[in-house]
């Protein structure tokens, strides 16, 4: 066979697969969906097949992305298609989910996919000084030390009341939805509080890394895939405000002052036993200056 | 004739004849740019990519489907039909 019937032959057999509707739906898939045509792609466990077994990053990151977010796969085959390399698809891969709110650039080791969806771990405690590192040249330290609580990183030590927690909570309390829907300045300081002190109720932003590293990661599962982007989204935004706070609360003296008097008056009006009622609007009577 | 809950054979027939054929985008895709003369796949620089990652996703969906369905039919447990015998093959 010379090279002209071998080209009249494949010219040949290529339009008569187009015009067979099976054929063509396989040459299709093959095409633009090559997972599908592996037999073994509806068992892929990412923990036997790929922790355990070859740990091949690409094929685990081809699994999860064709599951969870078909927009990146596509990408990847077109990537393959274009004689990409296994890394640079691999990491466009990463680069995407990424982008889409999820911190993939917090987990590089082998077998990282089997690890499960990687959530941020905004949060701090006064107690652990590896949380606050990141914090040492803000505002954090000084917002703390309104509430009496003392904290030198470099030494590893904290001074702070008993009662830190609940003065927090109450001041938190008095900032009420009318309040700060009105005043974005209150907004800000009641996520200030809620970060500083582990009581947003979003994980990221409550758990520092030692504490998320203790829970099992969500699955990559387009549900819980789902729902870890609203984590992180919702993540973003509270430490955004946060971080707002911080610098509203170093330059804006009037709000300092406003927060200390009520900090004092706090810590005089706590329960002397049992804790504040949390469903009571402004159980320790606080006002602010723009309150009604 | 052999009747499933209540309609007939026929019109079993009848009504999976007259489903309309589905339309993959991505076959369209395919047959427009069909592949040149000696490569095995149509070349996807002249796609615009969102409509790449609308087709693959159509297909992924369209497949898995098709997947599940496939397992559905073959966990599907034996009916007895009494009122249908096959004499040939009476013992």
């Amino acid at each position: 066979m010379n090279t002209n019937d071998y080209l009249t032959l494949f010219d040949t057999l290529t339009a008569s697969m187009l015009d067979d509707p099976i054929l063509s739906l396989a040459y299709l898939a093959t095409w633009l969906d090559p997972l599908r045509v592996d037999p073994y792609t509806d068992e892929f466990d990412l923990v036997e097949d790929y922790y355990n077994t070859n740990q091949n990053t690409l094929e685990a990151a081809l699994h999860i992305t064709r599951d969870c977010f078909p927009d990146l796969y596509a990408d990847a085959i077109i990537g393959l298609h274009s004689h990409q390399s296994s890394q640079q698809v691999e990491q466009a891969i990463q680069e995407g989910i990424t982008a889409k709110g999820i911190p993939m650039d917090s987990i590089e080791w082998e077998g990282m996919y089997a690890f499960g969806i990687p959530l941020p771990a905004m949060g701090v405690d006064i107690h652990d000084h590896d949380s606050l590192d990141p914090y040492q040249n803000t505002y954090l330290l000084n917002f703390y030390r309104l509430f009496g609580i003392e904290i030198d990183i470099d030494a590893r030590e904290t001074i702070a009341p008993t009662n830190g927690d609940d003065v927090a909570f109450g001041i938190a309390l008095s900032l009420t939805p009318d309040l700060r829907e009105q005043h974005l300045i209150y907004e800000r300081l009641y996520w200030l509080l809620g970060w500083a002190f582990a009581m947003t109720g979003n994980s990221s932003c409550d758990y520092t890394p030692e504490i998320m590293e203790q829970f099992q990661p969500l699955a990559w599962e387009p549900d819980d895939v789902e729902f870890a982007i609203a984590i992180a989204t919702e993540c973003d935004e509270i430490m955004t405000s946060a971080y707002q706070a911080l610098t509203d609360l170093q330059e804006n003296e009037s709000l300092r002052t406003e927060l200390q008097r009520n900090i004092a008056l706090a810590q005089k009006r706590l329960p002397k036993a049992g804790k504040i009622n949390h469903e009571q609007v402004n159980p320790l009577g606080l006002s602010w200056a723009y309150s009604n | 004739m052999l009747n499933l809950s209540g309609h007939s054979l026929d019109t079993l027939t009848d009504v999976l004849n007259d489903l309309p054929p589905l339309e993959l985008h991505g076959m369209h895709l395919l047959k427009q740019l069909r592949p040149t003369t000696g490569s095995f796949f149509p070349s996807l620089t002249d796609i615009h990519r969102d409509e790449l990652r609308q087709a693959t996703g159509e297909l992924i969906t369209y497949t898995n489907h098709c997947h599940q369905m496939s397992y559905r039919l073959s966990d599907l447990q034996p009916v007895p039909i009494t009122s249908f015998i096959i004499t040939d093959f009476g013992l």
